[in-house]
């Protein structure tokens, strides 16, 4: 996102620290999409989104004067990461499926997650209904890197240091989520192409 | 080049992160693949249909007016007061240390003449030099009663000259970190 030095998001954190609250409306107007989305994607409820949303910036604002980081969206998400995972937690107890096999790929990615699976839900809905519901449909893993990538538009890079795996991880990842979207949206681009 | 290694380095450069040099190597590879050739469209696809999909949910007028009162509520209110009052305890210790200094010295200066004694000063000093002057302790008594203090009075200056090396600590933080016994 580019930005002038007075706009950036960096000038605009000086300015919140300096008790300019207009400062902070700034970023929160300029992020609150990326966020939203991300948040929306991972846990599929707008209302669970609206609750992890809002506290992702409660945490931001009480720990702003120990923000370092270069990315402030990368910041923001990565609290919204701890958050939902720290959520999750609370919900399941049984078994890791951040264990990896010796390819590096932990068996989350090799097993759908707990929606129906994209194929049963790709029926009859529009075609932006459809590709979200194929989203919700990926592995843990693999839906947080392509949420992170598409809707942060973080680095993979950052991607990697973010889930503790290396680079390559991070990418066989994404390569497995488009594989499935690929495959579950396949007659629908060939339809969008043939209409153009 | 192999497709599931193009693959990789077309997500690298669709984030920016793939170097120039493996970029042409990369155009070449999928101007004659048609299948990467694909793969690089429906990348485009997937993300600009995601992004539209997500486009129209919002966070709700309520969320964000929570998150504006908790921002009111927590940095801008308090930051400038906490700040205000360091700063007036800041300027009360450097000038409490500038009124003490004055007095020392003009004490000190003023029993050297009349004395013809070195002494150093110190809190409670200049009342018994002062009073010392004013005849009221004989000169012998007073050293006496200044000798117990003379110690912590030198430790004082010695530490303060210690920390005067420091260059990290400005003089105005090195008077305050004294006077709240910070230092010593």
């Amino acid at each position: 996102m580019q930005n002038t030095d007075a706009d950036s998001d960096a000038a605009l954190l000086a300015k919140y620290r300096r008790g300019e609250l207009e400062a902070l409306e700034k970023l929160v107007e300029r992020y609150r999409r990326p966020l939203f989305h991300f948040v929306l994607g991972m846990t599929g409820s707008a209302q669970d989104a609206e609750d992890i949303f809002q506290e992702v910036w409660f945490r931001a604002i009480r720990n702003m004067g120990g923000y370092r980081h270069d990315r402030f969206l990368g910041w923001l998400l990565r609290i919204a990461r701890n958050h939902i995972i720290d959520r999750n937690r609370r919900w399941k107890r049984n078994v890791s499926l951040e264990i990896a096999n010796e390819n590096g790929v932990v068996l989350g990615d090799t097993i759908p997650g707990k929606s129906p699976s994209p194929a049963a839900l790709v029926g009859n809905a529009d075609s932006g209904r459809k590709i979200m519901e194929a989203v919700k449909a990926l592995p843990p893993e693999q839906k947080e890197v392509f949420l992170l990538r598409v809707e942060g538009e973080m680095p993979f890079k950052e991607i990697a240091r973010l889930q503790h795996v290396s680079i390559n991880t991070a990418l066989a990842r994404m390569q497995y989520a488009l594989a499935k979207l690929r495959k579950e949206l396949k007659g629908e681009y060939a339809m969008v192409e043939a209409q153009t | 080049m192999n497709c599931r290694q193009a693959e990789r380095w077309l997500l690298l450069a669709s984030s920016g992160e793939l170097p120039p040099r493996k970029l042409a190597i990369l155009k070449r590879h999928v101007g004659q693949c048609s299948s990467c050739a694909a793969f690089r469209g429906d990348l485009e696809r997937i993300a600009e249909s995601a992004s539209r999909a997500l486009a129209a949910e919002e966070p709700s007028p309520v969320a964000l007016s929570a998150i504006m009162r908790a921002a009111r509520n927590e940095a801008p209110s308090e930051r400038p007061q906490r700040r205000r009052a360091f700063a007036q305890r800041r300027h009360a210790a450097a000038g409490a240390l500038a009124l003490a200094a004055s007095l020392l010295v003009c004490v000190g200066l003023r029993h050297i003449l009349r004395e013809g004694i070195l002494c150093a000063c110190g809190s409670r000093g200049p009342a018994a030099v002062s009073a010392s002057v004013e005849g009221q302790i004989p000169a012998s008594d007073w050293l006496e009663h200044f000798a117990a203090e003379r110690w912590n009075e030198t430790a004082y200056i010695e530490r303060f000259a210690d920390l005067s090396e420091d260059l990290d600590v400005t003089l105005a933080e090195k008077e305050l970190m004294i006077l709240e016994g910070l230092a010593i």
